[in-house]
């Protein structure tokens, strides 16, 4: 459902933080984006969102090319984003962001509030006074409000305790079945296997393997690892 | 005593009347990052053609109230079309770009309707004057009281009741998210800048009966507005209507109780507001 091609993307006068990433995205299913910090997971995300622009490369969402759309035309052709911190809108209670983010009725307030129980109770309350789990379930609601084919969710586990983690796995988990296909940003493959079909690594802007095992995406992080230690190790001539 | 209560009311009258004003340029600010230097402008616009067009008739008086509000929108679609190729260039070029528009506009309505200071011709029924409470008041200032106060109350239900609304509070916090949700920030931006438009020119509408509109009155308007709009936080409708109803109390109590220090007040005030002031006020932009 979700193809890129030799996709590249750099910031205004910097050096590429993605270099020809090649990705296809089988619907419906659960997706990782597994990598360390600065591999370039967000980059990719903000790109299929529509908020960064590729300097070069194609992106084709049910074989409509959708390279370089504003995030306003992405999200109407049914990518939305959960942005990692969260971007919701503090002045805004809960109601109000599934009011201003609700553009049909795929999803129902009542459907969203019944997959995120404490959002139940905190419905008259403003993003800003929601505890970090609570910020997440909202984070993610309100990207379903958009009623999205595909979910980028950008370290959606990230500082919670693992109980509201475990929650939001399993929400995550059972989105397929709603026609939901996600790509999750993980920071490690241990986090991505009990979340998603697929593990795509992703290593120095690069993809390294697409795997199904969490054996096989923690060799290549190690492997990343183990070049990055070896090439700063080496005296500069 | 009673003078006292009377200017009182007669600020806090003021003070809605330039909240109705100011809100629409705080949220254009907040919104969409436009610092309207013409919004003085559409303000005297508003109430030159209300001025010039009531005849003593309630219809007259109607129709000068929905042409004011008409002209002052569709002045601030004009502002949206030339502001929108500005965008990501800093405030300065917006500020050029309005300024220039507010000394042109201004020069227009003196060419169109004169030097002098004009006042509309209202019905008989809003002269004179309605005992309230054991005091006597203006009917004319007691009727832009109950209509600035109907306005105040039909711009919260919009803010914080429809979708429109709830978006526009929303493209101030986080427009990128705006954004991610298909809508489109730029058509926010558009629609804000139309409505704060439409407001300064019922602003200046109703402003006229109570203190007259001259070539003066555009530069004290958008002076006041701007005032307010530091005061109240930048982006902020809470704070706008807060430091407006400040403003109007400061601006009228002062030059009754001591008119040698009038000029004065309103900017020492400002001074002690900014001063005494650490946190942002809800909704403003940090």
């Amino acid at each position: 459902m979700l193809h890129t091609r030799d996709l590249t993307v750099a910031y205004p006068d910097g050096p590429p933080v993605l270099h020809d990433v090649t990705l296809d995205l089988r619907h419906p299913g659960v997706h990782a984006l597994v990598g360390p910090n600065g591999a370039g997971k967000t980059t990719l995300l903000h790109t299929l969102a529509g908020h960064l622009q590729p300097t070069s490369g194609t992106i084709h969402l049910d074989g409509r090319d959708v390279t370089g759309w504003h995030p306003t035309a992405a999200a109407r052709a049914g990518i939305a984003l959960a942005p990692q911190g969260r971007r919701l809108w503090p002045s805004l209670t809960v109601a109000e962001h599934f009011a201003a983010a609700g553009r049909d009725e795929t999803w129902t307030v009542e459907e969203l509030l019944d997959m995120f129980p404490p959002l139940a109770a905190r419905i008259g309350h403003r993003a800003n006074q929601l505890s970090g789990g609570e910020q997440q379930m909202l984070t993610i609601a309100r990207a379903l409000r958009t009623t999205p084919r595909l979910l980028l969710a950008d370290e959606p586990t990230e500082g919670l305790a693992p109980i509201i983690a475990d929650q939001i796995t399993t929400v995550l988990r059972d989105l397929p079945t709603r026609g939901v296909t996600v790509l999750a940003a993980l920071p490690h493959a241990a986090a991505a296997e009990t979340m998603a079909d697929t593990m795509h690594v992703l290593t120095s802007g690069q993809l390294d393997c697409h795997t199904h095992t969490t054996a096989a995406a923690t060799t290549a992080l190690r492997r990343h690892l183990t070049l990055t230690h070896a090439s700063d190790a080496e005296p500069h001539p | 005593m009673n003078t006292l209560v009377i200017t009182t009311v007669d600020g806090i009258a003021y003070g809605l009347l330039l909240a109705i004003a100011a809100a629409g340029l705080t949220v254009a600010f907040g919104a969409g990052g436009v610092l309207n230097l013409a919004h003085g402008t559409f303000i005297a616009a508003g109430g030159y053609i209300a001025a010039a067009w009531t005849a003593g008739t309630w219809g007259s008086l109607a129709t000068a109230i929905l042409l004011a509000t008409l002209a002052g929108a569709a002045g601030g679609g004009v502002l949206a079309a030339a502001t929108a190729g500005l965008r990501g260039r800093g405030h300065l070029d917006q500020a050029l770009l309005t300024f220039g528009i507010a000394l042109v506009g201004g020069d227009v309505l003196t060419a169109v309707f004169g030097s002098d200071v004009l006042r509309p011709r209202m019905p008989a029924a809003l002269e004179g004057t309605v005992a309230v409470a054991g005091y006597r008041y203006p009917v004319d200032r007691l009727a832009v009281l109950a209509v600035a106060v109907l306005v105040a109350v039909v711009g919260y239900v919009v803010l914080h009741r429809s979708r429109a609304g709830r978006l526009v509070r929303a493209t101030v916090d986080d427009r990128a998210m705006v954004a991610g949700v298909g809508v489109n920030p730029r058509t926010v931006d558009a629609a804000v800048l139309v409505a704060s438009g439409a407001l300064a020119g019922l602003a200046g509408a109703l402003t006229t009966p109570i203190l007259g509109v001259g070539p003066g009155t555009a530069d004290t308007a958008l002076l006041l507005s701007l005032i307010i709009v530091v005061c109240g936080g930048l982006g902020s409708v809470p704070g706008a209507v807060a430091a407006a109803i400040g403003v109007g109390v400061v601006q009228t109590v002062g030059v009754v109780t001591i008119p040698a220090l009038a000029p004065y007040l309103l900017i020492t005030a400002m001074a002690v507001v900014l001063l005494v002031r650490r946190r942002p006020v809800p909704g403003q932009v940090t």
